[in-house]
C-alpha cells in the first residue's frame, strides 16, 4: 500500500480521545460532516469534516437508532437515547494526533453534547 | 456557489451505501472515504473508496490484513490501490450514491488486467488449455 496515500476517515473510528487534561473521554464512533449542497443540479454536494462524535452514543447515531426512532428495536431505543446524552462533539479543528490516540485541545466541560 | 448546508454523519450517510452509476447500474458500496485539505484550511471529503483494498483496513486485525493481502496478490498491479471515485463524479447522495459517469470510466474498475492475470497464471496452466478446440 502507498504510505503517501491521502488519509481515510476509517482511521478515526475506534480511536481513544483524550481531552486537554489528558482524561479519556471515549472512542470515536462517528464523524460529523457539513453537507454543502451545490447550486447546480449536475454537481454533487461537498462534505466538510466538522467534528468527531465520541462515546457510545456515537454508535447509536451510526446505526441510525436516533434518526429513525420509530424503527429502532424496542430494547435498544431507550439505551441508545441514554448513550447519546453521554456522547460528546469534538470539533475537528481541535483534534490532534497522539500516537494511536487522539487528543483535543478542549476540556471535557467545553465539549457540547450531541443533538439527536 | 453553495446554497444550503446541514449536518450528516459519515458512518451513517456514506459508509456502506450503494453506489449506482449514470445508467442506474449498481456498481459497488462505499468501503472508505478519503479526505484532504482545501485552501480555506478545512478538510473535505475528496473521494469514495471501494473494494477489498479499502474494506480490509476497516475490518482490522488479522482478518483485515488477510483480505488486503489476498486482494493485493490477485491484483495485477505491483502496488495496487483501491478503486477511487472522486467526489466530482458524485451527483447525489441519498439512500444510494449516484454518479454522473458509467462505472467503466472509473479508474481501477476495468477487470481485463485481472482477466489477463488469471489467463496467464491459472487458465493457461491447466492441462489441455493450449489445445485447439
Amino acid at each position: 500500500m502507498n504510505p503517501d496515500a491521502a488519509p481515510r476517515l476509517s482511521r478515526m473510528f475506534g480511536r481513544q480521545v483524550r481531552d486537554a487534561d489528558g482524561r479519556a473521554i471515549g472512542r470515536v464512533h462517528e464523524v460529523r460532516l457539513r453537507r454543502i449542497e451545490a447550486s447546480t443540479p449536475l454537481t454533487g454536494p461537498d462534505f466538510k469534516i466538522e467534528a468527531l462524535i465520541v462515546g457510545s452514543g456515537g454508535l447509536a447515531l451510526r446505526l441510525g437508532f436516533t434518526s429513525t426512532p420509530a424503527r429502532t428495536p424496542w430494547p435498544f431505543g431507550a439505551r441508545a437515547r441514554a448513550a447519546l446524552r453521554e456522547a460528546r462533539v469534538v470539533p475537528w479543528d481541535s483534534v490532534r494526533e497522539s500516537g494511536e490516540e487522539l487528543e483535543t485541545t478542549l476540556a471535557l466541560s467545553d465539549l457540547e453534547t450531541v443533538e439527536p | 456557489m453553495n446554497s444550503r448546508s446541514d449536518f450528516v454523519d459519515a458512518g451513517f450517510a456514506l459508509l456502506d451505501r450503494q453506489i449506482i452509476d449514470r445508467d442506474e447500474r449498481p456498481f459497488a458500496k462505499v468501503d472508505d472515504v478519503e479526505y484532504g485539505t482545501r485552501p480555506d484550511g478545512g478538510d473535505y471529503v475528496t473521494a469514495l473508496l471501494c473494494g477489498p483494498g479499502a474494506w480490509g483496513p476497516r475490518v482490522g486485525g488479522r482478518p483485515g490484513r488477510w483480505i488486503v493481502s489476498i486482494w493485493a496478490r490477485l491484483h495485477p498491479d505491483v502496488d495496487p490501490e483501491p478503486v477511487r471515485i472522486p467526489m466530482s463524479y458524485v451527483v447525489s447522495v441519498g439512500n444510494a450514491i449516484k454518479l454522473n459517469v458509467p462505472f467503466d470510466e472509473v479508474d481501477g474498475t476495468r477487470t481485463d488486467r485481472l482477466d489477463d492475470w488469471f489467463d496467464v497464471h491459472i487458465i493457461n496452466r491447466l492441462p489441455g488449455a493450449r489445445h485447439e478446440p
